[in-house]
């Protein structure tokens, strides 16, 4: 039956098929064999559940609630993005996925594997979700080139890895940042990158991004009950990545490739020094490592049509240890989407660590995607 | 009177009719074409497609962001049919030219009547499904015309003191559009109950506007890779047809080309694979895709185009 074409596309969160609810349903299947854990495991990573939308024609929001069998609900992103200002600047506010490289602003099922690199994982976190505002704009450089930076102010910054310890025995020592604080003591982040055409089917982006934490303290509970801490202290973690991407004429060949470099530096971790008395409490102390770490990752991936891709990527990085103990991972996987809204993906992941030894993973990923999914430019 | 002439040179360089062109970005190259046809030496036209590329998965450059940043008017085809990228680069480039509502956001389909609007909206009926109905309204031979008044409308309105050029650019062009419509017309007394197989459904208005039968489509729904079953009826669906001697084109896009759609055309050999554009490649004109296109179907049914004696035969634009 023949209709009025009346409407272009001029909105991301198009609500024909509903109010601009979308998700995404994230299982993985793990069977390892390392020094340490053995066996399969199968698991709901993620249901997650998104909701966009328009308050008035400067401001949106979204909100995006995951759902982890083990860790319950957990609210991962909700914020308000005004952009009345004019120009290309943005003012976003609330909580959100903070804007370093080119990896850590994705959630985990938009990622090209299954995780992130290893260097992001240990210096950054899982996911690197923060509380606060953000400002963004960007400008031309030439008729073929953009530069983009975004500064932010976030309460709290740290994450589980910050004190630089895997091991459960280490893992009592914890960061401490104070809910009240000055205004220079809030965390930040900043992100200066520049997105170039390069030829013509390819795309070349470099960029340099912060994150710092300037004021917060190490905390080590002992068996005894003694409190160990140390306060006033301070880190940083420094990014510079480059990605290239290259499509056929088609659009759906190609390939991308790309890296990050990271430094990790100030006061990177902690551990508590029995003094070679363990039985002893009384004389143990909290000794703060005050140096550098780096690590890198690199990728590449090949799509040779709408439905297949495969890809390679490599991770090293020093933890924030005495002694610079080092991980290191290696991730092949193949892509399949079924359709644009499913996707299954097949991998091996193989890791050694001077820590724990290393392991053989084969990985399984199904991704099914509903409702509006909609991302802007990913730059 | 030196005076007065410096006067009028000066004000004529300063006047933005005649100083600066209008600064015209579009989706497709078929809309390309058209604005530069109507616009004339009045506006610089950029497309963002290539014309090989599937529209609905366009990588983004930024030479495309700042282009849409500083355009005075964004011109696309609607219906969805880029929604996997327009919208988001009107979100990044924020040209406040280009809201809904002004004239410089151009929507080349609006008023169109539009085929195959589903009669329910859910996945189940196909994953790249378009709410408004098909939205491949570039390849229906009346839509140059009406995808013309739209940018003529715009352009008129963004620029009114060139108006009169802008219609006689429109009329010229509307001549050239109605001879060829004549051709093909002819055309499609000839290919009339022809079958044709398609993989994706962009040549809908084409195919229809040609009397073409389409007797299956290899993608089970929009968007979804045929299945094994589904294939295999597909197969069974060509092959009873094909008892009948009659030449089946199996019709694809440059994208769509994979080994379904040849294991399609290998069925028998009254088959024949035909890659046609489901747009105009850069540089090619609207009218001069849309005869290549004819001309192709013609020839993979064994027809002779342009048809002899039919009006305007000796006027093909084919390149």
């Amino acid at each position: 039956m023949p209709g009025s074409a009346a409407t272009g596309q001029t909105d991301r969160f198009s609500n024909e098929f509903n109010p601009a609810i979308g998700g995404a349903l994230d299982f993985l299947l793990t069977a390892l064999d390392g020094d340490g854990e053995d066996g399969l495991k199968l698991d709901l990573r993620a249901l997650e559940l998104s909701v966009n939308t328009w308050i008035d024609p400067n401001t949106w929001a979204y909100g995006v609630l995951v759902g982890q069998p083990e860790d319950g609900v957990s609210l991962e992103e909700a914020a308000v993005v005004y952009q009345g200002f004019g120009g290309h600047s943005t003012l976003r506010a609330g909580r959100f996925f903070v804007d370093f490289g080119k990896q850590m602003q994705a959630h985990e099922h938009d990622l090209p594997t299954f995780e992130r690199p290893a260097v992001l994982r240990g210096y950054l976190g899982e996911e690197l979700g923060g509380t606060g505002v953000q400002y963004d704009n960007w400008f031309a450089a030439g008729d073929a080139g953009a530069v983009r930076f975004s500064l932010g102010l976030f309460q709290n910054l740290a994450n589980a890895h910050d004190h630089g310890h895997g091991d459960a025995e280490e893992s009592a020592t914890e960061i401490l940042i104070a809910d009240y604080k000055d205004a220079q003591d809030l965390s930040y982040t900043g992100r200066l990158t520049g997105f170039h055409d390069a030829g013509e089917n390819g795309v070349l982006q470099w960029g340099l991004s912060v994150r710092g934490i300037p004021s917060f303290a190490f905390e080590s509970t002992l068996s005894d009950g003694t409190v160990l801490g140390s306060e006033e202290l301070a880190n940083h973690v420094f990014g510079a990545d480059l990605t290239y991407g290259w499509n056929d004429d088609t659009g759906l060949k190609g390939w991308t490739v790309g890296g990050e470099y990271l430094v990790f530096q100030g006061d990177i971790g902690a551990e508590v020094d029995d003094n070679g008395t363990p039985a002893n409490f009384a004389d143990d102390t909290l000794q703060v490592l005050d140096s550098n770490r780096s690590g890198y990752y690199l990728w590449a991936q090949h799509a040779w049509d709408q439905y297949h891709s495969a890809g390679l990527l490599y991770s090293e990085f020093e933890h924030a240890e005495a002694g610079s103990p080092k991980d290191s991972e290696i991730v092949a996987w193949y892509s399949r989407n079924l359709t644009e809204m499913s996707r299954l993906r097949f991998g091996v992941r193989y890791a050694d660590s001077d820590e724990s030894g290393d392991s053989t993973a084969l990985l399984v990923q199904f991704t099914n995607f509903f409702g509006s999914h909609a991302h802007g430019v990913n730059w | 009177m030196k005076l007065l002439h410096a006067l009028l040179a000066v004000l004529a360089l300063a006047s933005p009719s005649f100083a600066d062109k209008l600064k015209v970005v579009t989706t497709l190259p078929d809309l390309a074409d058209l604005a530069q046809i109507v616009g004339g030496d009045q506006v610089d036209v950029t497309a963002i497609c290539k014309g090989t590329e599937n529209v609905h998965a366009v990588r983004l450059k930024p030479s495309h962001v700042v282009a849409t940043s500083k355009c005075d008017c964004f011109v696309q085809m609607g219906l969805s049919l880029e929604h996997a990228w327009v919208p988001g680069l009107l979100k990044t480039a924020r040209n406040p030219r280009l809201e809904p509502g002004k004239p410089g956001l151009v929507t080349a389909t609006a008023g169109f009547a539009a085929l195959d609007v589903p009669e329910s909206l859910s996945r189940k009926e196909g994953v790249d499904l378009h709410p408004e109905g098909n939205p491949h309204v570039n390849l229906d031979p009346t839509a140059g015309r009406h995808m013309a008044r739209q940018i003529h409308a715009s352009l008129c309105a963004l620029r009114p003191e060139a108006k009169a050029k802008f219609d006689a650019n429109l009329k010229a062009f509307e001549t050239a559009s109605t001879e060829a419509e004549a051709r093909w017309k002819a055309l499609a007394g000839e290919l009339k109950g022809r079958p044709a197989v398609v993989y994706h459904s962009e040549f809908t208005y084409l195919l229809r506007s040609l009397g073409v039968e389409v007797i299956a489509t290899i993608e089970p729904k929009p968007g979804v890779p045929p299945t094994p079953g589904h294939l295999a009826e597909v197969l069974a669906t060509v092959q009873k047809r094909a008892e009948a001697g009659q030449p089946i084109a199996v019709l694809t896009a440059a994208w769509s080309q994979g080994s379904a759609v040849d294991r399609v055309a290998e069925a028998s050999p009254v088959c024949k694979k035909v890659v046609l554009a489901s747009m105009a490649a850069e540089g090619t004109s609207w009218l001069a895709n849309m005869e290549a296109l004819h001309r192709k179907l013609a020839q993979a049914y064994g027809v002779q185009y342009p048809v002899p004696d039919a009006p305007g035969a000796g006027e093909s634009q084919d390149q």
